[in-house]
């Protein structure tokens, strides 16, 4: 694998000799420079992958010289750096074009993780997102794809369960399709041509959960400014999904309940209630009993929820659906970018039936949209997947050479820090930026002193 | 055995160095909050326009989009789409200055985390924002633990 090349420049040599040190480290080759001048001067005559600027330097400045750079050549990735966390300068050197700025002192880790991902994720994140930006529009029209006897059960149930108009629980692991679920069950009621409201009861907080919910009047708290709908009136004559339904606070379950009993509801700052005709249907990762026993759910709203339960098989439990799955995929995907990708190589197919993905079905998308994204070839390689060799099954041998261990890297920055300062324990751990009562606990835990 | 979540490895990055991406055609407005989040010491990106949000977006994982129903060059509904192509993911807030009904009902049928009126309290937004965070290390510990 060709080493990426890094452009360093910052006035302190201290910093100069340690970002040299860390990025050789980690395997890029790097060329420091002490002034904008000299950094122009290089990349006018060489090639960079990326460059760590420093935005205070005396001369060319940091936002100068990102200038130049993306005059001479915008694909070179830019991270400023700089003293003083200044959001102006920041903000506005990302408005120039850098990619992200990092301030000092360094957070090694930070940068490790920053470096990583711009240069060795760049193309794969750019390619990746291109094409998912291209699938957009077709996303809602996803469909549950499976032929296997579980999701010839679920498939039957949604059909049934459509018809009437009963809450249902849909249970399953991420990644299995609770929503698709949902948008099925709704696209194939009576209600279809109502909102169907989707909220994830896990991001809104517990505060704010009531007006979100039911509403509020103008003036009800401060930043009430007007009357608002809430997810219940929004999704009136609709279908309102929970997504993650476990997530909700005691307080919010006793009054979703009654909701659903009396199919009224308050408004945050009104002491009037109002009819509202909404069909719920609630979904969870979480097993809800195991939830109730602990005291986290409440019975009674379970047995209100769970009329129907449709219960999401993850996907390792029906591998033999993978090469369908792919089948799926990959009519998509050459449809939409009109490219004739024609299968997918054995060894490559069995390295997913090896694999039990955490992820489900998303994450088999995902790996398959990447591979889709990535090959050139008729048909997807082994090469093309990502490694899945570290969940423990047989897969493609590591390509390229492989980076120090996070641990590895930090003991030998502290060794190379120590014998650069010598005995001066503050001024090695200040050049890590690390503080001193850090760099002993450091020291102690790698044996270094 | 650990469990990898082998596709979005930018998953157990730490959340504080994904950004939040706030787009209205008011600049001032984008600028203002923008810059209480950042005092907050949360990530955040201002910008009028939803290119200039997609492209960051391109770049940058996000945290959270806070949309206004209006952009300088497109509709708040429209980036919205186009940012949850790049992040199916992605929790949305959608700001507004228009208390129509229809307006709220159109936003919370995409499927937002929360709809918020202007002028807005800045508090509110906080309050999502840390939600998100802590949501978000609470996942990736139990992916990786799984």
């Amino acid at each position: 694998m060709e080493r990426a090349r890094v452009l360093v420049a910052d006035d302190d040599a201290d910093i100069r000799e340690l970002l040299s040190d860390a990025l050789t480290q980690w395997g890029y080759d790097v060329i420091a420079v002490g002034s904008g001048r000299e950094a122009v001067a290089r990349i006018t005559r060489e090639l960079f992958d990326a460059a760590l600027v420093d935005i205070w330097m005396p001369g060319v400045d940091g936002l100068q010289l990102l200038d130049e750079i993306k005059r001479h050549n915008a694909a070179i990735d830019v991270v400023m750096m700089t003293g003083d966390p200044m959001v102006s300068t920041a903000v506005q050197a990302l408005k120039s074009g850098a990619y992200d700025y990092l301030v000092k002192p360094l957070n090694l880790d930070e940068l490790r993780h920053l470096m990583r991902r711009v240069l060795e994720k760049r193309f794969l994140t750019r390619e990746v997102s291109t094409l998912r930006t291209k699938l957009g529009e077709h996303l809602a029209e996803k469909e549950l794809v499976g032929a296997s006897p579980q999701m010839a059960r679920v498939k039957e149930l949604v059909a049934r369960v459509a018809e009437s108009d009963s809450p249902v629980l849909v249970e399953g692991e991420s990644g299995t399709g609770k929503e698709l679920v949902a948008s099925a069950i709704h696209r194939r009621s009576a209600r279809a041509k109502r909102p169907l409201v989707p909220v994830n009861c896990g991001a809104i907080p517990a505060e704010l959960m009531e007006s979100e919910f039911f509403g509020h009047v103008k003036g009800a708290f401060t930043g009430a400014v007007a009357d608002a709908l809430g997810l219940f009136r929004s999704a009136n004559g609709g279908t309102l999904f929970l997504d993650e339904v476990a997530e909700l606070p005691q307080a919010l379950q006793a009054k979703l309940l009654r909701v659903l009993e009396a199919k009224e509801i308050r408004p945050v700052g009104t002491t009037k209630t109002l009819a509202v005709d909404v069909r719920i249907i609630a979904a969870t990762n979480k097993d809800l009993e195991e939830a109730i026993k602990s005291g986290s759910f409440r019975q009674d709203l379970y047995y209100r929820l769970n009329v129907v339960r449709i219960a999401l098989p993850p996907l390792r439990e029906r591998k033999a659906e993978i090469p369908a799955l792919v089948t799926h995929f990959l009519r998509q995907l050459n449809e939409r970018f009109c490219r004739d990708v024609r299968g997918i190589a054995p060894d490559a197919l069995a390295a997913l039936q090896a694999y039990d993905f955490p992820g489900n079905v998303r994450e088999l998308e995902n790996i398959f949209e990447r591979a889709y994204a990535l090959g050139a070839h008729h048909e997807i390689t082994l090469a093309d997947l990502p490694d899945l060799a570290s969940t423990g099954m047989p897969a493609a041998p590591a390509t390229g050479e492989s980076l120090p261990t996070l641990d590895q890297a930090e003991r030998d920055l502290i060794a190379a820090s120590l014998r650069r300062y010598g005995k001066d324990k503050e001024k090695a751990a200040r050049a890590l930026g690390l503080t001193v009562r850090t760099f002993y606990r450091r020291l102690k835990k790698f044996g270094l002193s | 055995m650990m469990r990898m979540r082998l596709v979005c490895s930018d998953e157990d990055e730490s959340s504080a160095r994904r950004w939040i991406v706030v787009a209205d055609a008011d600049q001032d407005a984008a600028n203002l909050l923008a810059g209480y989040l950042l005092y907050q010491r949360f990530r955040a990106y201002p910008t009028g326009r939803g290119s200039e949000a997609l492209r960051v977006a391109r770049v940058h994982p996000l945290s959270l989009a806070v949309i206004d129903v209006q952009l300088a060059d497109m509709a708040g509904r429209e980036l919205f789409q186009r940012l949850r192509a790049i992040d199916p993911a992605l929790p949305v807030i959608m700001t507004t200055a228009d208390f129509g009904a229809a307006t709220e009902m159109d936003a919370r049928r995409l499927g937002i985390i929360q709809y918020v009126q202007k002028p807005f309290d800045f508090r509110r937004l906080e309050l999502v924002a840390r939600r998100i965070h802590t949501m978000r290390s609470r996942l990736a510990a139990g992916v990786t633990e799984g």
